[in-house]
């Protein structure tokens, strides 16, 4: 599908401001799947149309049948775009309609596999007005516990967000505000997994390498602020010093 | 050229595109080993040209009449993330 389909290309977000951080992962270690909508701030999927227009982004991973599935709906997005027929306004209309529309196509498969992770949820129940939650007085604040009936998958939430925003162009786009549910920092230590899934025997997972907005990604980058911050502060308390001294001769 | 450019990829994204350039019905496994991920990364590098400049990727599109896939990832393409 991709390679008859579609162009690619991508964007490494490794110094953008909104990226999360990750555990970093050679490309012949072990890899694993995970739910639909996992790790929205370390990875964003756009169809865009030939001028750029946004039809749909996906935030975090996605089951290949999913993704199939959500490209399906790009294309007849790009139908309406690209109609002369149709006014702006009546774009947007149907932009949003298809968006909300297409929850009902969603196979039980497809939202059972996007049911946003427990530590993700939590995170999320502790925002005062998440759109996670039909209704966020149904979250108890202290310990983030709600019904499970309460909670929205985040194919759902997916069209909702999408809906909002009708046929934008990229570069308008607030990707960071966008992709901002879950954690930050999203890591399955997928390297450390034996064949059954589970965490190998003896594996150190403190010296994982990371990648993104972490400290530990730019061990060497955050050093040098940390000396520059020291060397900036000793350097005004002097003057300060100097100052007091001078103006009490 | 593009081989050697594109021979390594990622892992989680991998298992998304991999699967899509199969067919839509076979979905990833849980674990994948480093050894498959390995072989799949090098049969999506080398079947589909990923663009880094999305002007360029846009000519293309415009050029073909295909739509564009855009993916923002944390890392690079052609090595960890």
């Amino acid at each position: 599908m991709l390679k008859d389909d579609f162009v690619v290309g991508y964007r490494n977000i490794e110094n953008q401001k909104y990226a999360g951080a990750s555990g970093k992962h050679k490309p012949d270690e072990t890899a694993v799947d995970t739910t639909n909508g996992a790790g929205p701030h370390n990875l964003q999927i756009f169809v865009l149309a030939t001028d750029g227009t946004i039809l749909t982004c996906l935030p975090g991973y996605w089951h290949a049948e999913d993704l199939a599935h959500e490209f399906g709906l790009a294309k007849q997005l790009n139908a309406i775009w690209v109609n002369p027929e149709l006014s702006l306004a009546d774009k947007k209309a149907q932009f949003a309609k298809l968006q909300m529309g297409h929850v009902a196509t969603h196979d039980p498969g497809m939202s059972k596999r996007s049911h946003m992770q427990g530590f993700d949820l939590k995170y999320e129940a502790k925002k005062p007005a998440s759109d996670f939650f039909y209704n966020s007085r149904a979250v108890n604040p202290a310990t983030g516990d709600t019904p499970a009936r309460n909670v929205k998958t985040v194919d759902i939430v997916m069209h909702e967000r999408m809906a909002a925003h009708p046929f934008k162009p990229y570069e308008r786009f607030d990707v960071a505000q966008y992709s901002d549910y879950g954690k930050p920092t999203y890591d399955k230590h997928e390297q450390y997994l034996d064949a059954s899934g589970k965490i190998a025997p003896g594996a150190d997972l403190a010296s994982q390498p990371m990648i993104g907005n972490t400290p530990k990604a730019h061990p060497i980058k955050t050093q040098a602020k940390r000396t520059g911050s020291r060397v900036a502060r000793t350097t005004v308390n002097h003057a300060v010093r100097y100052g007091i001294r001078a103006l009490m001769r | 050229m593009l081989q050697k450019r594109f021979r390594q990829i990622s892992s989680q994204i991998l298992v998304v595109m991999l699967a899509l350039l199969a067919t839509p019905a076979q979905a990833a496994k849980q674990v994948l080993s480093g050894e498959v991920c390995s072989a799949r990364v090098h049969q999506l590098v080398s079947e589909v040209e990923w663009y880094k400049s999305l002007n360029k990727a846009q000519a293309e599109a415009t050029r073909s009449g295909k739509l564009i896939v855009w993916v923002h990832m944390l890392g690079k393409i052609d090595g960890s993330t």
